[in-house]
């Protein structure tokens, strides 16, 4: 569902937004948006299927506990 | 492509949105539980005293965009770098207000919806209002904010049969300890989150002042957040608060006049929708320009989609479950939130401050 949802979003921003980048020949704007792109299907896919997606923040966290000695 | 531009008046309405944003469900300061008015009133000094100096990083490169006053400062290494470090915190905050969202519909009504999908409408409108161009989101609150302040007010009204002032009692039972912690959880949420109108101070008139816009929103925001969270405490009482998710939601929902004016507690989420979009619509702003400006990308209105809708995908996976994001605001985000706010800023503040000192010893 998190995918098919990504998906139909990502499709009509990407027509409104990547065909005229490549148009114009902004490669930067182009290909970043791409990775964006890449990156949240990506994300999406691996969140439908439940798995364990890093969190960047955890680290931050275990640090700030560890530091003022919170336990959860 | 056009400079977008905002008057002082639009700056000071969605400041002060912005401010009470996310807080007017989900409360911080509930460690000082009764002596919650202390707490506001020392968050509310502490943060004019942060105002000041991010008023004065404006007011010394006035009209310009933010990346551009970190690149003359640090160079173009290190004010990218710096960039790039509030283009993620306001990615964050935009992900968390997700979440925050998220929960509060599907805990108080639509609890059988999954969440994402909340969190993805929320993101749409903000992507649209962001590709529209900021000054909508100044035009849209300057009709919603005076109607989200007329219902703050009939609220707090018509919940006066309701308070309980013994509530407020006993003053400092548990010492000055949880008063001075729940301030400081208050000044980093929401008050210094205001570092990132930094970004968008280059867009104001010539004629503004960022004083005035910085002070008279902390006044007005911290005033109408104060408002909301001691009627909480008046008609709930602190013991009740403990055991509630979303205690302001449960508070209003008690107001019963007449028997014909009842259950008016969607007020509640119709003023955390207009305030809601408005600072998610700021973080959203936030994030593109910061990423744009690093990547030298001419129209940053191109890359808004994708990052909000990575923001979404974000806000899913941040936190396992309601509690987590709870103790994360409580807890964790008054600490993790210290670089950005004040540690960053007063090195930016005592550079600008150099840089412009040598300036005028030069041109003399």
């Amino acid at each position: 569902m998190i995918t098919l949802t990504f998906t139909i979003f990502g499709s009509i921003f990407a027509k409104k937004d990547l065909v005229p980048l490549y148009k114009n020949e902004e490669w930067v704007g182009f290909f970043l948006y791409l990775a964006l792109l890449c990156l949240g299907l990506t994300i999406a896919i691996l969140s439908d299927f439940k798995v364990q997606i890093p969190n960047p923040i955890d680290p931050i966290r275990k640090l700030i506990e560890f530091i003022l000695g919170i336990e959860e | 492509m056009q400079k977008e531009v905002i008057s002082q008046k639009q700056a000071i309405i969605i400041m002060s949105a912005f401010i009470i944003g996310s807080s007017s469900v989900v409360a911080a300061g509930s460690d000082a539980k009764q002596d919650y008015w202390i707490a506001w009133l020392i968050s509310i000094s502490m943060g004019a005293i942060i105002v000041a100096i991010y008023a004065r990083i404006s007011k010394l490169y006035p009209q310009e965009e933010f990346p551009t006053v970190l690149n003359t400062l640090f160079g173009k290494v290190g004010g990218t770098i710096i960039n790039l470090i509030y283009t993620w915190y306001a990615f964050h905050l935009f992900s968390l207000i997700l979440r925050n969202f998220s929960e509060f519909v599907g805990i108080v009504s639509l609890n059988q919806t999954p969440s994402f999908v909340f969190g993805y409408f929320a993101a749409v409108l903000s992507i649209w209002t962001i590709r529209s161009g900021f000054e909508v989101i100044g035009r849209v609150l300057s009709i919603f904010f005076p109607l989200f302040i007329i219902l703050v007010i009939t609220v707090d009204l018509l919940s006066i049969k309701l308070f309980d002032f013994d509530n407020l009692k006993p003053v400092l039972y548990d010492g000055i300890g949880p008063v001075l912690k729940s301030s400081f959880a208050l000044f980093s949420f929401p008050y210094a989150e205001t570092v990132l109108f930094l970004y968008l101070m280059g867009s104001i008139r010539k004629t503004s002042s960022p004083y005035k816009i910085y002070y008279a929103s902390l006044l007005l925001g911290g005033i109408i957040l104060a408002s909301i969270s001691i009627r909480t405490i008046l008609i709930l009482g602190v013991p009740n608060i403990s055991i509630q998710k979303f205690p302001i939601y449960s508070a209003v929902r008690l107001i019963n006049v007449a028997d014909f004016l009842q259950r008016i507690e969607s007020t509640v989420a119709i003023s955390f929708i207009i305030t809601g979009y408005s600072k998610g619509s700021v973080c959203l702003y936030v994030t593109t320009k910061g990423l744009s400006s690093a990547f030298n990308i001419k129209d940053y209105r191109k890359m808004v989609a994708p990052i909000g809708l990575l923001a979404v995908l974000y806000s899913i996976f941040i936190f396992e479950n309601a509690s987590e994001m709870f103790y994360w605001a409580t807890e964790i985000n008054p600490y993790y939130t210290i670089p950005f706010q004040v540690i960053i800023p007063i090195i930016i503040w005592i550079t600008a401050e150099i840089k412009s000192r040598k300036k005028a010893a030069c041109t003399l």
